[in-house]
Protein backbone atom coordinates (compact mmCIF):
# COMPACT_ATOMS: atom_id res chain seq x y z
CA UNK A 1 0.00 0.00 0.00
CA UNK A 2 1.33 3.44 -0.76
CA UNK A 3 2.16 5.12 2.00
CA UNK A 4 0.15 8.22 0.95
CA UNK A 5 -3.04 5.81 1.12
CA UNK A 6 -2.42 5.91 4.61
CA UNK A 7 -2.50 9.27 5.24
CA UNK A 8 -5.89 9.75 3.21
CA UNK A 9 -7.51 5.96 4.77
CA UNK A 10 -11.15 6.87 4.85
CA UNK A 11 -12.39 6.41 8.37
CA UNK A 12 -16.20 5.54 9.20
CA UNK A 13 -17.66 7.73 12.08
CA UNK A 14 -19.23 6.07 14.85
CA UNK A 15 -22.72 4.42 14.10
CA UNK A 16 -25.91 5.98 15.35
CA UNK A 17 -25.00 9.66 14.37
CA UNK A 18 -28.13 10.57 13.03
CA UNK A 19 -30.08 9.47 16.12
CA UNK A 20 -28.18 11.57 17.97
CA UNK A 21 -28.56 14.61 16.01
CA UNK A 22 -31.85 14.18 15.95
CA UNK A 23 -32.06 13.53 20.04
CA UNK A 24 -30.10 17.13 20.12
CA UNK A 25 -32.36 18.97 18.26
CA UNK A 26 -35.52 17.26 19.98
CA UNK A 27 -33.81 18.23 23.96
CA UNK A 28 -32.97 21.57 22.08
CA UNK A 29 -36.66 22.37 20.90
CA UNK A 30 -37.89 20.91 24.32
CA UNK A 31 -36.13 23.61 26.48
CA UNK A 32 -36.61 26.23 23.58
CA UNK A 33 -40.37 26.51 23.87
CA UNK A 34 -40.18 27.07 27.58
CA UNK A 35 -37.07 29.60 27.56
CA UNK A 36 -39.04 31.58 24.50
CA UNK A 37 -42.53 31.29 26.65
CA UNK A 38 -40.69 32.79 30.09
CA UNK A 39 -38.61 35.26 27.96
CA UNK A 40 -41.77 36.77 26.10
CA UNK A 41 -43.85 36.41 29.83
CA UNK A 42 -40.85 39.12 31.28
CA UNK A 43 -40.79 41.33 28.52
CA UNK A 44 -45.27 41.47 28.30
CA UNK A 45 -44.35 42.07 32.10
CA UNK A 46 -41.88 45.05 32.10
CA UNK A 47 -44.46 46.49 29.29
CA UNK A 48 -47.56 46.32 31.44
CA UNK A 49 -46.30 47.85 34.38
CA UNK A 50 -47.17 51.72 34.70
CA UNK A 51 -44.37 54.01 33.94
CA UNK A 52 -42.25 55.17 37.27
CA UNK A 53 -42.72 58.92 37.64
CA UNK A 54 -39.74 60.60 38.14
CA UNK A 55 -39.11 62.04 41.31
CA UNK A 56 -40.21 65.45 42.26
CA UNK A 57 -37.64 68.21 42.24
CA UNK A 58 -36.92 69.57 45.82
CA UNK A 59 -34.13 71.96 44.90
CA UNK A 60 -36.20 75.06 45.30
CA UNK A 61 -37.20 73.87 48.72
CA UNK A 62 -33.23 74.12 49.37
CA UNK A 63 -32.53 77.35 48.26
CA UNK A 64 -32.42 80.28 50.86
CA UNK A 65 -35.64 82.50 50.44
CA UNK A 66 -34.84 85.90 49.18
CA UNK A 67 -37.21 87.47 51.74
CA UNK A 68 -38.76 86.03 55.01
CA UNK A 69 -41.71 84.07 54.74
CA UNK A 70 -45.15 85.92 55.25
CA UNK A 71 -48.68 85.33 55.80
CA UNK A 72 -50.61 87.53 53.57
CA UNK A 73 -51.78 90.61 55.71
CA UNK A 74 -55.59 90.15 54.53
CA UNK A 75 -55.59 86.56 55.86
CA UNK A 76 -53.91 87.66 59.37
CA UNK A 77 -56.14 86.05 62.00
CA UNK A 78 -57.47 83.50 59.91
CA UNK A 79 -54.71 81.83 59.04
CA UNK A 80 -52.42 79.97 62.14
CA UNK A 81 -48.93 78.98 60.68
CA UNK A 82 -46.76 76.75 62.69
CA UNK A 83 -42.89 75.37 61.78
CA UNK A 84 -42.41 71.69 61.66
CA UNK A 85 -38.38 70.32 62.10
CA UNK A 86 -36.94 68.65 59.43
CA UNK A 87 -33.77 67.74 60.96
CA UNK A 88 -31.56 70.18 58.01
CA UNK A 89 -30.95 73.30 58.51
CA UNK A 90 -31.64 74.45 54.99
CA UNK A 91 -34.95 73.28 54.80
CA UNK A 92 -37.80 74.31 57.08
CA UNK A 93 -41.84 73.17 56.34
CA UNK A 94 -44.57 75.58 57.84
CA UNK A 95 -48.28 74.48 58.61
CA UNK A 96 -50.29 76.37 57.34
CA UNK A 97 -53.89 76.07 58.52
CA UNK A 98 -57.27 77.92 58.43
CA UNK A 99 -58.61 78.95 62.11
CA UNK A 100 -62.21 77.95 63.15
CA UNK A 101 -63.70 80.80 65.91
CA UNK A 102 -64.94 78.69 68.31
CA UNK A 103 -69.08 79.61 69.16
CA UNK A 104 -69.93 82.04 71.53
CA UNK B 1 -51.59 20.74 -11.17
CA UNK B 2 -50.75 20.27 -8.08
CA UNK B 3 -46.60 22.31 -7.28
CA UNK B 4 -44.10 19.64 -4.90
CA UNK B 5 -40.98 21.94 -5.38
CA UNK B 6 -40.34 25.79 -4.77
CA UNK B 7 -40.93 28.09 -7.18
CA UNK B 8 -38.12 29.20 -9.55
CA UNK B 9 -35.70 31.19 -8.11
CA UNK B 10 -37.42 30.97 -4.62
CA UNK B 11 -34.94 28.76 -1.96
CA UNK B 12 -35.99 25.67 -0.88
CA UNK B 13 -36.86 26.15 3.11
CA UNK B 14 -34.04 24.38 5.13
CA UNK B 15 -36.23 22.27 7.43
CA UNK B 16 -35.21 19.49 9.46
CA UNK B 17 -35.81 16.53 6.47
CA UNK B 18 -33.30 18.40 4.90
CA UNK B 19 -30.84 18.59 7.61
CA UNK B 20 -30.78 15.13 8.10
CA UNK B 21 -30.54 14.66 4.48
CA UNK B 22 -27.63 16.88 4.58
CA UNK B 23 -26.29 15.31 7.71
CA UNK B 24 -26.45 11.93 6.21
CA UNK B 25 -24.24 13.11 3.03
CA UNK B 26 -21.68 14.98 4.77
CA UNK B 27 -21.30 13.11 8.26
CA UNK B 28 -18.10 10.76 6.85
CA UNK B 29 -16.49 13.29 4.61
CA UNK B 30 -16.75 16.00 7.97
CA UNK B 31 -15.76 13.28 10.37
CA UNK B 32 -12.60 12.07 8.39
CA UNK B 33 -11.23 16.17 7.92
CA UNK B 34 -12.22 16.46 11.77
CA UNK B 35 -10.40 13.67 13.37
CA UNK B 36 -7.25 14.69 11.43
CA UNK B 37 -7.78 17.68 13.70
CA UNK B 38 -8.24 16.27 16.90
CA UNK B 39 -7.43 12.54 16.59
CA UNK B 40 -10.11 11.31 18.96
CA UNK B 41 -13.21 9.16 17.59
CA UNK B 42 -14.99 10.73 20.22
CA UNK B 43 -13.93 14.67 19.90
CA UNK B 44 -14.24 14.48 16.29
CA UNK B 45 -17.94 12.97 16.41
CA UNK B 46 -18.87 15.28 18.79
CA UNK B 47 -17.95 18.50 16.44
CA UNK B 48 -19.61 16.29 13.64
CA UNK B 49 -22.59 16.49 15.44
CA UNK B 50 -22.17 20.22 17.26
CA UNK B 51 -21.66 21.88 13.41
CA UNK B 52 -24.84 20.19 12.75
CA UNK B 53 -26.61 21.66 15.38
CA UNK B 54 -24.95 25.13 14.46
CA UNK B 55 -26.36 25.24 11.58
CA UNK B 56 -29.54 24.59 12.35
CA UNK B 57 -29.49 27.45 14.69
CA UNK B 58 -28.66 29.61 11.87
CA UNK B 59 -31.04 27.70 9.26
CA UNK B 60 -32.82 31.29 8.93
CA UNK B 61 -30.24 33.12 7.16
CA UNK B 62 -28.19 29.95 5.46
CA UNK B 63 -29.39 28.70 1.91
CA UNK B 64 -29.52 25.40 1.20
CA UNK B 65 -27.44 25.80 -1.39
CA UNK B 66 -24.63 27.31 0.45
CA UNK B 67 -24.71 25.07 3.80
CA UNK B 68 -22.14 22.80 2.47
CA UNK B 69 -18.77 25.00 2.78
CA UNK B 70 -20.51 26.46 5.92
CA UNK B 71 -20.85 23.05 7.52
CA UNK B 72 -16.90 22.46 7.07
CA UNK B 73 -16.05 26.23 8.48
CA UNK B 74 -17.59 25.59 11.68
CA UNK B 75 -16.82 21.89 11.72
CA UNK B 76 -12.64 23.35 11.39
CA UNK B 77 -13.25 26.50 13.96
CA UNK B 78 -14.56 23.96 16.68
CA UNK B 79 -11.69 20.97 15.74
CA UNK B 80 -8.85 24.04 16.34
CA UNK B 81 -10.79 25.21 19.63
CA UNK B 82 -10.90 21.71 20.85
CA UNK B 83 -7.55 20.99 19.37
CA UNK B 84 -5.71 23.70 21.49
CA UNK B 85 -7.87 22.65 24.43
CA UNK B 86 -7.07 19.72 24.36
CA UNK B 87 -3.33 20.31 23.77
CA UNK B 88 -3.39 22.32 26.85
CA UNK B 89 -4.86 20.02 28.52
CA UNK B 90 -2.31 17.24 27.78
CA UNK B 91 0.81 19.94 28.59
CA UNK B 92 -0.91 20.69 31.54
CA UNK B 93 -1.19 16.64 32.39
CA UNK B 94 -5.15 17.00 32.43
CA UNK B 95 -5.14 14.57 29.68
CA UNK B 96 -3.33 11.98 27.86
CA UNK B 97 -2.55 11.57 24.61
CA UNK B 98 -4.95 10.20 22.40
CA UNK B 99 -5.25 6.97 20.86
CA UNK B 100 -6.03 6.17 17.21
CA UNK B 101 -9.77 5.30 16.40
CA UNK B 102 -10.95 1.73 16.58
CA UNK B 103 -11.53 1.98 12.78
CA UNK B 104 -7.92 3.19 12.13
CA UNK B 105 -6.25 0.62 14.34
CA UNK B 106 -8.45 -1.72 12.30
CA UNK B 107 -7.43 -1.05 8.89
CA UNK B 108 -3.40 0.43 9.86
CA UNK B 109 -0.78 -1.31 12.11
CA UNK B 110 0.03 1.11 14.83
CA UNK B 111 3.28 1.86 13.20
CA UNK B 112 1.78 2.58 9.87
CA UNK B 113 -0.73 5.10 11.38
CA UNK B 114 1.39 6.70 13.66
CA UNK B 115 3.74 7.40 10.42
CA UNK B 116 0.70 8.88 8.93
CA UNK B 117 -0.29 11.27 11.74
CA UNK B 118 3.04 12.39 12.19
CA UNK B 119 2.97 13.15 8.51
CA UNK B 120 -0.05 15.06 8.33
CA UNK B 121 1.04 16.75 12.25
CA UNK B 122 3.79 18.13 10.60
CA UNK B 123 1.62 20.67 8.29
CA UNK B 124 0.86 23.99 9.38
CA UNK B 125 -2.72 24.59 9.80
CA UNK B 126 -3.16 26.47 6.97
CA UNK B 127 -1.73 23.50 4.55
CA UNK B 128 -3.57 21.10 6.74
CA UNK B 129 -6.90 22.77 6.54
CA UNK B 130 -6.52 23.10 2.59
CA UNK B 131 -5.21 19.71 2.06
CA UNK B 132 -8.00 17.49 4.23
CA UNK B 133 -10.44 19.82 2.48
CA UNK B 134 -9.45 18.90 -1.18
CA UNK B 135 -9.20 15.22 -0.37
CA UNK B 136 -12.36 14.49 1.84
CA UNK B 137 -15.10 17.13 0.98
CA UNK B 138 -15.74 17.07 -2.80
CA UNK B 139 -15.86 21.11 -2.37
CA UNK B 140 -14.78 22.87 -5.07
CA UNK B 141 -11.68 25.06 -4.88
CA UNK B 142 -13.81 28.58 -5.03
CA UNK B 143 -16.04 26.62 -2.23
CA UNK B 144 -12.89 25.59 -0.17
CA UNK B 145 -11.90 29.34 -0.22
CA UNK B 146 -15.05 30.37 0.95
CA UNK B 147 -15.21 27.90 3.35
CA UNK B 148 -11.76 29.40 4.35
CA UNK B 149 -12.01 32.84 3.31
CA UNK B 150 -8.50 32.85 0.97
CA UNK B 151 -8.58 32.93 -3.12
CA UNK B 152 -9.83 30.15 -4.79
CA UNK B 153 -5.87 30.70 -6.49
CA UNK B 154 -4.07 30.29 -2.97
CA UNK B 155 -6.33 26.86 -2.37
CA UNK B 156 -4.71 25.34 -5.39
CA UNK B 157 -0.80 26.54 -4.42
CA UNK B 158 -1.81 25.49 -0.48
CA UNK B 159 -2.89 21.76 -1.81
CA UNK B 160 0.30 21.49 -3.36
CA UNK B 161 2.40 22.87 -1.36
CA UNK B 162 1.03 20.28 1.14
CA UNK B 163 1.02 16.87 -0.49
CA UNK B 164 4.73 17.76 -1.03
CA UNK B 165 5.61 18.28 2.21
CA UNK B 166 3.19 14.94 3.22
CA UNK B 167 5.47 13.17 0.63
CA UNK B 168 8.50 14.27 2.30
CA UNK B 169 7.38 13.38 5.36
CA UNK B 170 6.65 9.94 4.61
CA UNK B 171 9.97 9.87 2.79
CA UNK B 172 12.38 10.54 5.93
CA UNK B 173 10.04 8.54 8.09
CA UNK B 174 10.39 5.38 5.19
CA UNK B 175 14.68 6.47 5.44
CA UNK B 176 16.86 3.67 6.55
CA UNK B 177 18.27 4.78 10.39
CA UNK B 178 21.93 4.55 9.73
Amino acid sequence: MNPMDDVFVDLPPPPGGLRRLRSRLDRRRRWQAPALALAAAAVLLTLALPPQAPPPDLSPLLSTPSSPISVLPAAAGRLAVSEIETGTPELVHYRVAGVVSAPD
Amino acid sequence: MKQTGPAPGVPAPFDQARLEALYTRLERPVYNVVYRWVWSEEDAAEIVQEAFVRLWMMRDRVRLETAKPLVYRIALNLARKRRRWRRLRTFVGLDEQTTPAHAEAALLSAERAATARQAVESLPEELRSVMLLCHYSGLSYREIGEALSIPEGTVASRRNTALKRIQASLEEAHEPHG
